[in-house]
C-alpha cells in the first residue's frame, strides 16, 4: 500500500513539474489555430516576431514545448473528431 | 549688433522655413505612399477574403497502401496463408464552418485491393463497412454530419446529425498516428452509423476539461422495402440502437476517461439459407458497457497508455434462422443453436497498450507500440466495420499486436507491424451461433492468425 502512495505521489509530482505548453500558450494570450503551421513556424524563427508575442523572454524548453503545442493545435493541424467537438 | 543679430536670424528663420517647407513635403509624399501602400493591402485581404468567403468547404488528404501477409493455422495444425496482398485507401475529409453554431463534417471513402473490382470480404458491402473494408473503387460516404449547437448557455447542447464520426474511435489514434478520430470505444463500437447524438458540454458547469454527457440514436438495421414504403412484407422489426457516454479528462493533460452503455434491440440474424434465399429475422438484443481509459504524451514522457473494458450481455428472444454452413443449413439464434433458448449470454473483453515516441530528432521521432486484448467465449461487439481486416478487438481468445512507425515527414510515415491471434472460441465477430471451443471442434477450424504488415500512410 506505502508502495503504491509513493508511486501515486511520484506520479503527481511529475505531472505537476512539467511545463506544458498548452499553459505557456494561455499565460501568454495566443490561441493555436488563429495560425497555420508554418505560420507559426515563421514566428519562431526571428527574435522580433517572438518579442512581439512575448515568446522571447522564454526559457529554450518552454520555447521548444510552446512550439509543439501551437504548431499541433494549429488551424490546418490534425483535429480531434467525436460527436459535439 | 542688434541689426547684425536680426540679419543672422531671418536668415535662420529662412532656413528653417526651407526645412519646414521640405519636411512638409516630405510628409505629404509619405502620406501619398502610404495611401497608396494600404490601397493595395486592402485589396489583397479583400481577395483573400473573398477566397475563403467562396471556399465552403475546406478538404484534407488521407491516402494509405499497405501490404498485408496472413498466416493461418487450423485446428488440427494444418497451415494457410496469403502473402503479399496490396491495398490503396484513400480518404478525403471535409469540414465547413457554416455559422458560428453550425458545422459541416465529411469524409468520403475508396478501399481496395490493388486490381480487385469487387467486395473481398464476408459482409463487405454492409453499411457500417462501406469504404471500410477493401471492395472496388467506387467511393463511399463514410461520414456526413452536421453539428448544431442549439441550446447554448452554461450547459450548451449539440446536435450531431448524419452519418456519424463512429470509426476509428479510441485509442485507435495511437496506431494509426493520428488524434482522436471518433466518439465511442472502438472495443465495443467501430464502423460507419447513421443516428443522432446529443451531446451536453458540461466543462463549463463542472470546470473539467472534456466533460460531455452524450446520449446517441441510431439503427442497425432498418425494415424498408424494395416496392413499396408501405410497412414491410417480411414484418422484420428495426433495429434500434440507444446509448449514453459520458467523456471527461482526469485532470491531466491528454488524459480520457469514457463510461458509456449502449443497447441494441431487435438485433437481426444477417443469414441466408443454403438456398440462397434470406433468412433474416430479429434474434435478441444486445447491451454493451464499456469504460475506457487513456493517457497522450503522459507527463510530456512520450508516452501514451490506454485500457479498455467492456461487458456484452446478449439476450437471445429464443428464435433461430437457417444459415449456410459447409456442413448444411444450421439453425442460428443470437449466440445459441437452439431454438426456444432465450438464456442471457454475458461476455467481457478488456484491450490495453501504449506507445512510446523515442526522442531520436535525427530519425524524426519514431514511435513503438504494442497492443493486446482478450475476449471470452461470449463476447460480441459491433466492430464489423472496423478497419482491420481481422477485427481482432471482437477476437474470442486474445491478439497482441507489436508496430513500429517511422514518420517520413510532418505529414507522412511508414508503419512496421505484425499481429498475432490465438482464437480459443469459434465465430468472434458473429452475433449468430453458440461459440464453441475451438480445440473441441477441430479440423479447419481457424485457430491461429498472424499478420505481417507494412504500410504507408500520408495525412495531409
Amino acid at each position: 500500500m506505502n508502495l503504491f502512495k509513493s508511486l501515486l505521489l511520484l506520479f503527481v509530482a511529475v505531472t505537476l513539474s512539467y511545463a506544458d505548453g498548452k499553459g505557456l500558450a494561455k499565460s501568454l494570450g495566443l490561441n493555436p489555430s488563429s495560425k497555420a503551421i508554418k505560420q507559426w513556424e515563421m514566428v519562431f524563427e526571428k527574435d522580433s516576431k517572438m518579442a512581439k508575442y512575448g515568446i522571447d523572454k522564454l526559457s529554450d524548453s518552454d520555447k521548444e514545448a510552446l512550439k509543439k503545442y501551437l504548431t499541433a493545435h494549429a488551424a490546418d493541424s490534425d483535429h480531434p473528431a467525436a460527436a459535439g467537438i | 549688433m542688434y541689426g547684425g543679430g536680426n540679419l543672422l536670424s531671418a536668415a535662420t528663420n529662412a532656413e528653417l522655413q526651407k526645412k519646414i517647407d521640405a519636411l512638409d513635403a516630405q510628409i505629404k509624399e509619405i502620406k501619398a505612399a502610404q495611401v497608396k501602400s494600404n490601397d493595395f493591402l486592402e485589396e489583397r485581404v479583400d481577395k483573400i477574403e473573398t477566397s475563403t468567403m467562396v471556399d465552403k468547404i475546406n478538404l484534407g488528404l488521407d491516402f494509405r497502401t499497405r501490404v498485408d501477409n496472413f498466416e493461418a493455422k487450423d485446428a488440427s495444425g494444418n497451415k494457410t496463408s496469403a502473402k503479399n496482398v496490396w491495398s490503396n485507401r484513400l480518404r478525403l475529409n471535409m469540414n465547413s464552418d457554416i455559422t458560428n453554431d453550425m458545422s459541416f463534417t465529411g469524409r468520403l471513402s475508396m478501399y481496395k485491393n490493388w486490381s480487385d473490382t469487387g467486395a473481398n470480404y464476408i459482409y463487405s458491402s454492409m453499411d457500417p463497412m462501406q469504404g471500410r473494408r477493401p471492395s472496388d473503387s467506387g467511393v463511399f460516404v463514410e461520414r456526413a454530419y452536421i453539428d448544431w449547437t442549439a441550446i447554448k448557455g452554461d450547459i450548451p447542447i449539440t446536435f450531431t446529425i448524419g452519418r456519424q464520426p463512429s470509426s476509428d474511435g479510441p485509442s485507435h489514434q495511437f496506431k494509426d498516428n493520428t488524434v482522436r478520430k471518433a466518439t465511442y470505444s472502438a472495443l465495443s463500437f467501430d464502423g460507419a452509423a447513421d443516428g443522432i447524438v446529443a451531446t451536453a458540454n458540461l466543462q463549463k458547469v463542472t470546470g473539467i476539461d472534456n466533460m460531455a454527457l452524450r446520449v446517441g440514436y441510431g439503427k442497425g438495421y432498418q425494415a424498408d422495402t424494395t416496392y413499396t414504403y408501405i410497412g414491410d412484407s417480411g414484418a422484420i422489426k428495426d433495429t434500434n440502437v440507444l446509448g449514453v457516454f459520458l467523456d471527461s479528462s482526469l485532470g491531466i493533460n491528454g488524459s480520457l476517461l469514457q463510461l458509456s452503455a449502449v443497447q441494441a434491440t431487435d438485433v437481426v440474424s444477417n443469414t441466408v439459407n443454403s438456398s440462397g434465399t434470406s433468412t433474416n429475422t430479429n434474434i435478441g438484443d444486445v447491451t454493451l458497457y464499456t469504460a475506457m481509459l487513456e493517457f497522450t504524451n503522459l507527463a510530456n514522457s512520450g508516452l501514451d497508455l490506454f485500457a479498455h473494458y467492456a461487458v456484452s450481455q446478449s439476450k437471445p428472444n429464443g428464435i433461430t434462422s437457417n444459415q449456410a454452413t459447409p456442413y448444411g443449413d444450421y439453425p442460428m439464434g443470437l449466440l445459441t443453436n437452439t431454438p426456444n433458448d432465450t438464456e442471457q449470454k454475458n461476455g467481457k473483453a478488456y484491450w490495453i497498450g501504449g506507445r512510446y515516441t523515442m526522442p531520436i530528432d535525427s530519425l524524426n521521432n519514431p514511435k513503438i507500440g504494442v497492443e493486446y486484448n482478450h475476449g471470452d467465449k461470449n463476447w460480441f461487439s459491433f466492430t464489423q466495420g472496423s478497419n482491420s481486416l481481422t477485427n481482432k478487438l471482437a477476437t474470442r481468445g486474445s491478439a497482441l499486436e507489436i508496430y513500429y512507425i517511422q514518420p517520413i515527414n510532418r505529414y507522412a510515415n511508414l508503419r512496421f507491424g505484425a499481429e498475432m491471434i490465438d482464437y480459443d472460441y469459434t465465430l468472434s465477430g458473429y452475433q449468430i451461433g453458440a461459440p464453441v471451443k475451438v480445440s473441441d471442434v477441430g479440423g479447419t477450424t481457424l485457430d491461429k492468425l498472424n499478420n505481417y504488415y507494412l504500410l504507408f500512410n500520408l495525412m495531409y
